[in-house]
């Protein structure tokens, strides 16, 4: 059999090469940054994870320090860096791929739902003023439920990034 | 025969007999390629929802006994001195508001996700190691999913009692707080009776649970094994 002519062949390789080399490159870096959407790359994964659990600890340390602050200055930062960690946490899961966005789909409900349910306790405070209760044992109490609470969520955060390998 | 050229000068004298080796290359460095960044080791494990959230609904059955017996304490110690009790109960109350978020968030996610909450257990179910339940898994698959929505119901039982039930509490406690007398415990008798009926509204959506996930459990226990704690 004859084998086919070089001129062929050589063109034929190399097309061929370089048509693997592009569809490798897809594949790896399939998780490439979208112009209109934020990047899913493990980086701004581990970026966005982080940011989420450092405004945990500043909320953490708001709760510490806003029965100091007089004139209902304190409320009202605590319901500022709370809102500061929803948004994180909202940036943080637009970072995630859709893999991890539909295996752990249970989990970011869970979440979700979690900061809805931290989030009654500001009401729960105001009822608790309205029902007769003092508003410095009320206050300490909310500064109390609020850092043990989110303590309970950034445990269950750092646990489910764990599980769904959040910037690997 | 310009590549012919740029080969030779890139030290490729013979790029015929190079060549014959390339798609091997190619295909080895594609392998070498899948090998180092493959979806393999990073794809998620999925989490052991089912047993996590049986344990969860557990230890939230164990914080409504407490704060329940807490409660009943506020009566059983209204002639004598009440305000032990009331501390007791305060710091009850505060620990069922803190423990009970998991419980809660996963009952709230339940109803957000609904059927699909139940297909992420049934993919975890059916990729267990073990053949056997994974054949129980799908034997049993009408029966799993019954026991689900009867599982999902009760945990809406819990997801609305619990709320007007914390209330109470909250409220008891706020009514107490200044002066846990015999006096101000009997004016707030219907609400503490209030919180104790709704108390009990939500230890029986707990049982429920309980019972359906057991049952889940029992039906995916393959013939002669000893059933863990």
């Amino acid at each position: 059999m004859k084998s086919m002519p070089k001129k062929i062949v050589l063109p034929a390789v190399l097309g061929l090469f370089a048509s693997l080399v592009f569809l490798w490159v897809n594949v790896v870096y399939a998780q490439a940054p979208w112009p209109f959407a934020p990047p899913t790359t493990p980086m701004a994964q581990r970026n966005a994870m982080t940011l989420v659990i450092n405004q945990v600890s500043w909320f953490q340390n708001a709760t510490r320090t806003a029965s100091s602050i007089t004139g209902g200055g304190g409320y009202g930062l605590l319901m500022q860096q709370f809102q500061a960690v929803r948004d994180q946490y909202a940036g943080f899961k637009s970072t995630l791929n859709p893999q991890q966005l539909s295996l752990g789909a249970n989990q970011i409900a869970e979440l979700n739902s979690g900061l809805d349910i931290i989030a009654e306790a500001f009401t729960d405070y105001q009822a608790a003023v309205a029902n007769g209760q003092s508003n410095y044992t009320a206050f300490a109490n909310l500064n109390s439920v609020l850092y043990e609470a989110i303590g309970v969520w950034v445990r269950e955060f750092k646990q489910d990034c764990r599980q769904l390998r959040v910037g690997w | 025969m310009m590549t012919k050229r740029v080969l030779r000068h890139v030290g490729i004298r013979n790029p015929g007999k190079c060549c014959r080796w390339l798609p091997a290359a190619v295909i080895l460095a594609a392998l070498i390629g899948c090998a180092s960044t493959g979806t393999a080791s990073k794809e998620p494990t999925p989490r052991d929802d089912f047993k996590e959230y049986r344990q969860i609904v557990v230890q939230a059955m164990g914080q409504m006994d407490g704060t329940l017996r807490a409660l009943d304490e506020i009566s059983t110690q209204a002639n004598r001195d009440p305000r032990p009790a009331y501390e007791a109960f305060a710091k009850a109350v505060h620990r069922l508001e803190v423990d009970s978020i998991r419980v809660r968030a996963r009952t709230q996610a339940m109803r957000a996700r609904g059927d699909a909450y139940f297909e992420r257990w049934e993919k975890y179910l059916a990729g267990v190691d073990n053949e056997q339940v994974r054949q129980l898994a799908e034997q049993h698959r009408p029966e799993l999913k019954q026991s689900f929505a009867q599982a999902q119901q009760a945990a809406q039982q819990v997801r609305e009692v619990f709320r007007p039930f914390l209330s109470d509490l909250q409220k008891l406690r706020a009514v107490l707080e200044a002066d846990p007398s015999l006096a101000r415990i009997d004016s707030a008798k219907s609400l503490l009776l209030a919180a104790k009926d709704k108390g009990r509204q939500v230890q029986q959506g707990l049982d429920r649970l309980l019972a359906e996930m057991n049952s889940m459990t029992a039906m995916l226990r393959p013939p002669g094994t000893i059933p863990k704690g």
